[in-house]
């Protein structure tokens, strides 16, 4: 047993709850093959176990868990932490995930007879590295893990994008990573200001000794500009779109409905955690405003969307002008400040869930259909199902040669899909 | 001006013009270029930060030295995950075009050759 100063009973929980995810990267990569899939089917269950079990410990326990790594406790060590926050976001990361696993299982899946593909297992890797990074990301208590974690959880989502091989998809990916790269730069940058400024990089430390000058307020300024270009917040929303719209079904329902919350997690770390005490009615009313924009732009742009998974995707974009409203209602010592946060927490949890049950319907619907064009979805179905469906293997999908038939990906097992269903999905 | 300030002071210059290229050129190996030159920036004035934060009686910190060699890392992984991307993207549609409006056109004559 750890004999760490810092870590509190049921501490043990967290550590779990990070080697879970990155146990199963490691296993998927050793067994290879089609055993990627069952290693992830196998531990998304064990994953939500461990997040309720960390989610009923913080309620029982009334305060933050920690863990203390390697028994240092944080000033010379890093420390692991759940609060109330992190514990909610472990449980919504872990159901997503296991939803999409299930879902994932109709496309990805390799059963005994099915020849091994390629992109069957990256799939399943990259999104147990989502999940691993993140896990991280809500239970990291020092900024730099939380660099890292982002990081993980970055180079993890840029890849699913591209997955098909498609030129389009690629472009969305490319795209992606440029504003994900300048995005954690900045945010690296704000670190070493903190550091040089504070010598720690711990959380809770630096919220005790954190005052407002201009080192901090640069460092903050920048990192949560990198963090809001890895949010698509308003003017930085430009890649998500795309990005999210072209990826499959199971991982646009885990980037959009977990992976822009990553980012928008650690903006609420910094400024609600690190930073109370400053005066922060200047950038929270920006943020505000930001996201006001977002909301009008990105719901008129979603109206004009001719492809059902784009509107979605632009339907994002307006959602996380919703979230930043947060920081106007949150900050300072109001009457509604408590009620603003919880409503905050209650909007990333809303929107978490409805985004990927949307991106499910979605995929469920371009793949019965053939495509996800919304004039073509009511009247003209059955012209377009005859039009469109050529089922083609998987294993073309990474040599990318089937690009010119490879546009309307259809799924033989999805057109078996009863018409009740689509038509039920659509309304 | 004492050496370690100047060197600060040129990590940031080098962040500003990165931050610059990053804006103004359009090809993603530029961007690409640019990206690396803002993260030399931010290594340099971490590197400052570890002479300056030095605690008492260390010559240097060695965190910020260990989060410097993380920082390479990543920023190496992130530009060969890029250059993997360019390359492919030209290798299945014959051009390099971070531009959406030449792609949310289906021009299946272009895949196809």
């Amino acid at each position: 047993m750890i004999d760490g100063a810092e870590t509190t009973q049921g501490g043990d929980l967290l550590v779990l709850a990070v080697l879970l995810p990155v146990a199963g990267i490691i296993f998927s990569f050793v067994l290879g093959g089609r055993y990627a899939e069952r290693v992830s089917i196998c531990l998304a269950p064990l994953g939500l176990v461990l997040a309720c079990a960390v989610a009923a410990a913080v309620a029982h326990a009334g305060k933050p868990l920690a863990y203390a790594i390697g028994g240092l406790p944080p000033p010379l060590g890093i420390a692991l932490r759940a609060d109330g926050i992190s514990a909610t976001m472990l449980v919504a990361v872990a159901i997503i995930v296991s939803a999409a696993f299930l879902y994932a299982r109709a496309k990805f899946d390799t059963p005994e007879r099915i020849k091994e593909t390629r992109s069957a297992l990256t799939f399943w890797i990259l999104l147990q590295a989502v999940w691993a990074g993140l896990t991280i990301i809500v239970l990291g208590g020092d900024l730099f893990s939380l660099y890292v974690a982002l990081e993980v959880m970055t180079f993890a989502a840029v890849p699913l994008v591209c997955i098909d091989g498609r030129p389009e998809t690629l472009v969305a990916a490319l795209r992606y990573l440029l504003f994900a790269l300048v995005g954690s730069i900045c945010y690296l940058l704000g670190v070493a200001l903190f550091y040089g400024s504070y010598g720690t990089l711990d959380i809770a430390l630096l919220a005790q000794k954190a005052g407002p000058n201009l080192v901090v307020w640069v460092a903050a300024s920048l990192m949560t500009a990198g963090l809001l270009a890895k949010t698509a917040l308003f003017p930085l929303h430009l890649w998500l779109p795309p990005a999210h719209a072209n990826a499959p079904a199971a991982a646009s329902a885990i980037l959009s409905g977990l992976v822009v919350k990553g980012s928008f997690f650690l903006t609420l770390r910094i400024w609600f955690f690190i930073l109370p005490t400053l005066p922060a009615v200047g950038p929270s009313t920006v943020l505000g405003v930001l996201g006001s924009i977002a909301i009008l732009v990105g719901s008129a742009l979603a109206l004009r969307q001719p492809r059902l998974k784009l509107l979605i995707a632009y339907s994002t974009v307006a959602q996380i002008g919703y979230l930043f409203l947060v920081f106007p209602l949150a900050t300072g010592a109001h009457v509604w400040s408590a009620i603003g946060w919880s409503a905050g927490v209650m909007q990333v949890l809303a929107h978490a869930f409805a985004k990927a049950a949307m991106f499910f319907s979605a995929g469920l619907l371009a793949e019965s259909l053939g495509h996800d064009q919304i004039g073509r979805i009511g009247c003209g179905e059955r012209r377009g199902r005859g039009q469109r469906e050529r089922p083609r293997g998987e294993s073309g999908a990474w040599r990318g040669g089937g690009t010119s038939n490879g546009r309307t990906h259809a799924h033989s097992p999805g057109t078996d899909l009863p018409r009740t269903t689509t038509v039920a999905l659509v309304q | 001006m004492t050496p370690a300030v100047l060197a600060a002071l040129v990590g940031a210059a080098l962040v500003g013009l990165g931050l610059y290229g990053l804006i103004v050129h359009p090809h993603p190996l530029r961007k690409l270029l640019a990206f690396n030159l803002v993260g030399s920036g931010a290594f340099l004035v971490f590197g400052m930060v570890a002479r300056r934060g030095a605690a008492a009686g260390l010559a240097f910190d060695p965190v910020p030295q260990a989060m410097v060699i993380t920082g390479i890392v990543v920023a190496f992984a992130a530009s060969a995950l890029a250059v993997a991307l360019v390359l492919r993207l030209f290798a299945t549609s014959g051009r390099v075009d971070l531009d959406p409006r030449v792609w949310t056109r289906p021009d299946d004559d272009s895949s196809t050759s």
